[in-house]
């Protein structure tokens, strides 16, 4: 988490990470580039010059800043509860003290406007809190807006008269919702389905798109290329792995090229040696660990493992293996090919030993190659694994 | 086995694959029957009443997990898949194929092109004795089919990864240490399996013998299906690697 972080070029946001009422003085700050305890003070000098004005930029600045983009989004509004009651308490604030100031607004009708205001917090603000409260205190907060605005309206005129043509103005509006309502329902419903069915067509688009670019033209290659066994095989099982990519979401590094962990470098290392050599490379990986030296080696060594066995074992499909335990990365690269005696190799044929082996040991790793003729080999790759040390090289050049 | 071939009904909603599977096992097992879908696979394994079922893990209509639970449902629960347990007593004899008494409940094997793992863990909990990909050679195939009319376990090399995977790390201390964890012989098992040993060669290296990898492997798939460990499932669903 890098709270502290200076963002460059922040949006105009709400933060809500160090806020005091909203956030918008906190994302204020930050676009600005000016520290929010400044901000805060020159906001609370203005205040107390004007407070009515403030409040009410305050208020509309909460309603119209989006809140930063790492949470819910614009789709949450009006935010959440606690957001909903600081800005309340600012307004209401802010219409006391006009009540106080101004002489067409007496006490008694401040006192129900903030029951009523209150009450439309409630309704709008609090509906959010928890789903299955929403329709109860939703209830709770337009009766409080009713009682509380009946109660202020009675207070500057004659309530039997406003009773009259709000019963008016009630019938108009039931009238109404029982002409429009099954329209507007109906209306609701179709651009729900729309949008369903539009998003229903992007996705076959993209489908589309991916088997045009990749699957259908593999298969163009493949019937162009029938009679070569070799490439029709590779062409195949390199559309097979692209397509498993696409469609389990396995993830192959960080998209700008780096691998970030062993398996996964280890993945595109024998991609690779597949589409080199046009053999298949079972690989069954358990566990993964952030890639470090150890990791580089390992995986260096075991490329060269599945190089040879590709090379040299006549096989078509090479199995390979990669364990990560708590203190130790395992790579095992076996194949069932024609083998060989280790012992019996030449010394100056230094192809296992130096690129193999020594690149392990380096690490304090061990390799092991295990064959004999007629009986496949598997090389088997260690190197410890130390945990504590891995994370802190990561941590340091932040 | 046994005199008489392996009786062999194939599920799969490609034509193209069971025909293909179909003629690959030409000679090797009896293929009885095949369909290709739920409804037409419950009806015809009832009526064929094969000893092995090769199902796919994605059909039309609920795919192999529900076929597997339907077939085993009518016959009497996941237990007479050969599952060792508490079954009845009565049930078939174990994996006594005997000439009397009521035929064993079919055993299935799953047989698919997907290698994601909630797939493969969903078919094996519904009572798949086994998991292969359906890049296997006819001659692996056949050698599969009659591991599970035994009533073994099939575990492939992805197989055993995904389990050791699923099982690795005690981090909440399990519920039942019986089923949720295994031993450092079944480990053994699995690893070399997921380093592409055959069981025969499993056998050689731990110095055990092929019946005893059997059992090892057996147990495993009860604790992959019996085992309450609930990482099991949020493990699959979150790692949907290949």
């Amino acid at each position: 988490m890098s709270v502290r972080a200076p963002r460059p070029a922040a949006r105009l946001t709400r933060r809500r990470d160090g806020r005091w009422v909203a956030g918008v003085c906190n994302g204020l700050a930050a676009a600005l580039g000016v520290p929010v305890g400044a901000l805060r003070a020159v906001v609370a000098v203005l205040a107390f010059g004007n407070l009515p004005a403030v409040a009410l930029l305050y208020a509309l600045a909460w309603a119209f800043l989006p809140p930063e983009s790492d949470d819910a989004g614009s789709a949450s509004w009006p935010g959440d509860p606690v957001d909903a009651v600081a800005v309340l308490a600012v307004v209401v604030g802010a219409v006391l003290i006009l009540g106080q100031f101004t002489a067409w607004l007496p006490a008694q009708v401040v006192g129900p406007a903030v029951v009523a205001i209150v009450g439309a917090g409630l309704a709008w603000g609090w509906g959010g809190w928890r789903e299955r409260f929403r329709p109860l205190i939703v209830a709770v907060g337009v009766s409080l807006v009713i009682i509380g605005g009946g109660a202020a309206l009675a207070a500057v005129g004659d309530l039997r008269s406003i009773g009259r043509s709000a019963a008016g103005a009630a019938v108009l509006t039931a009238g109404a919702v029982l002409l429009l309502g099954p329209w507007m329902a109906r209306l609701a419903r179709n651009l729900a389905d729309e949008r369903r069915q539009r998003i229903r067509s992007e996705e076959r688009a993209e489908v589309a798109a991916h088997l045009h670019d990749g699957v259908l033209q593999t298969l163009a290659l493949i019937q162009k290329r029938a009679g070569d066994d070799k490439a029709v095989r590779s062409l195949a099982r390199r559309q097979e792995r692209e397509l498993r990519t696409w469609l389990y979401g396995q993830r192959n590094g960080n998209g700008d090229g780096s691998a970030a962990t062993v398996a996964t470098l280890l993945r595109r290392e024998l991609d690779d040696v597949e589409d080199r050599y046009g053999v298949r490379l079972d690989a069954v990986l358990v566990g993964d660990a952030p890639l470090d030296d150890a990791g580089r080696a390992l995986v260096a060594a075991g490329r060269e493992a599945a190089l040879n066995a590709a090379r040299h074992a006549g096989v078509d499909t090479v199995d390979v293996y990669l364990e990560v335990e708590p203190d130790r990365v395992s790579l095992f690269v076996r194949d069932r090919g024609r083998g060989f005696d280790p012992a019996a190799v030449p010394p100056d044929r230094r192809g296992v030993a130096d690129s193999i082996s020594a690149r392990v040991r380096r690490h304090g790793g061990t390799a092991e190659v295990r064959s004999a003729p007629g009986e496949g080999a598997e090389v088997e790759l260690s190197v410890p694994r130390a945990p504590a040390r891995v994370e802190r090289v990561e941590e340091k050049p932040r | 086995m046994s005199g008489s071939p392996i009786r062999v009904f194939v599920v799969d909603d490609h034509p193209l694959v069971r025909s293909g599977v179909r003629s690959e096992l030409e000679g090797r097992v009896d293929v009885v029957g095949t369909a290709g879908d739920v409804d037409e696979a419950a009806a015809g394994i009832a009526a064929a009443w094969p000893d092995v079922v090769l199902v796919d893990v994605h059909m039309p209509g609920g795919g192999g997990a529900e076929l597997i639970r339907r077939v085993l449902g009518a016959a009497g629960g996941p237990a007479a898949s050969g599952a060792e347990g508490p079954a009845p007593a009565g049930a078939g004899g174990a994996a006594a194929s005997g000439a009397e008494g009521p035929a064993p409940a079919p055993r299935f094997l799953a047989l698919s092109v997907s290698d994601a793992a909630e797939d493969v863990i969903s078919v094996i909990r519904a009572g798949a004795r086994g998991y292969l990909t359906k890049t296997v050679s006819g001659a692996e195939l056949a050698e599969a089919i009659g591991r599970v009319a035994a009533g073994d376990a099939v575990f492939s090399p992805r197989l055993a990864g995904f389990v050791l995977d699923a099982f690795a790390g005690a981090l909440p201390p399990p519920s039942d240490p019986e089923l949720d964890q295994l031993t450092a012989r079944e480990r053994d098992v699995l690893r070399l399996i997921a380093r592409g040993y055959a069981y025969k060669e499993v056998a050689r290296r731990l110095n055990l013998s092929v019946k005893t990898v059997e059992t090892h492997v057996s147990s495993v798939l009860r604790k992959l299906q019996l085992s309450s460990r609930h990482e099991l499932s949020r493990w699959a669903t979150e790692r949907r690697l290949v």
